[in-house]
């Protein structure tokens, strides 16, 4: 795992990246618990990116010219025209990987939109509502993701808007899997 | 620290004396009171300032590099995670 400055580099430059690119994005995953929630190890920084039809390359001009590297190969170029863009930080051994992951549906394009700046102290970024990561932490309900369910939930049940969370949770199909975390028999969890 | 008269637990010290002791507390009471503390570190964590929490993550790899703990993640697992969501999202998209 690289060390804490290349990835506060990386994240400012992530924050950079963001700031010049003229469409909605906003942060998921580990840096986004730990902005909104509680600290926790990540190997990545994943985001969600609204990328106009066309505008692929337009992108990666952006990501170079703030000196991130795309993941090369077949495989890679056909995951980007499918909407999955891996960066490099740099050619080193000792880089840090950033997901892009281009805005495709509704939910998306929802969390895209109700992001808010965060200050993270060496740089702002744009990170998805707590509402916005519970959803997408439902939808993917790895044990990480449930762990992190848990903590938004036990650090910010009452900020939470429950409507718009079982709102999205019912478009998903994902109602009851909410209501298993959620529900008011276990009131502890 | 820890205050629960549902699960029975009042107090939970963390000296040599309750370390000792702690072998022989039940699992699943153990389990409850860990979850707790966990639960409240939690909500301590929330309400730090995010520029904090960031600071603390920085620790976090510190230790899990010195640690040699730290785990890269499968990409291609990664890669099937997000095909699996995309797909989802995009279901519940199309039924509407």
């Amino acid at each position: 795992m690289p060390g804490a400055e290349v990835v506060r580099d990386v994240l400012r430059r992530v924050a950079q990246l963001l700031a010049a690119w003229p469409h909605p994005s906003a942060i998921i995953g580990g840096i986004a618990i730990t902005a909104r929630v509680r600290p926790r190890l990540t190997d990545d920084i994943d985001l969600i990116i609204t990328v106009p039809a066309g505008s692929l390359e337009a992108l990666l001009s952006v990501a170079r010219s703030h000196g991130f590297v795309e993941e090369d190969g077949p495989l890679a170029r056909e995951l980007a025209e499918a909407g999955l863009l891996r960066l490099w930080s740099s050619q080193d051994v000792d880089r840090f990987g950033v997901d892009l992951i281009f805005v495709d549906s509704e939910q998306l394009e929802r969390a895209a939109q109700r992001a808010t700046t965060v200050d993270m102290g060496f740089c702002q970024l744009p990170v998805a509502s707590l509402e916005d990561l519970l959803l997408l932490k439902l939808e993917a309900n790895r044990p990480q993701d449930i762990d992190d369910i848990l903590a938004i939930k036990h650090a910010h049940l009452e900020a939470l808007d429950m409507d718009y969370v079982r709102a999205g949770a019912e478009r998903l199909g994902l109602a009851a899997l909410l209501a298993t975390y959620f529900s008011p028999l276990h009131p502890r969890e | 620290m820890v205050s629960d008269s549902s699960l029975d637990v009042l107090v939970v010290r963390w000296d040599d004396e309750s370390m000792s002791r702690w072998p022989t507390v039940d699992p699943l009471r153990r389990a409850r009171v860990l979850a707790e503390l966990r639960r409240a570190d939690t909500r301590r964590s929330a309400m730090a300032t995010p520029a904090t929490r960031i600071e603390r993550m920085f620790d976090l790899m510190t230790l899990a590099s010195l640690l040699g703990t730290a785990e890269r993640s499968n990409s291609d697992e990664s890669v099937e995670d997000w095909r699996r969501m995309r797909a989802h999202l995009r279901e519940a998209d199309a039924r509407r």
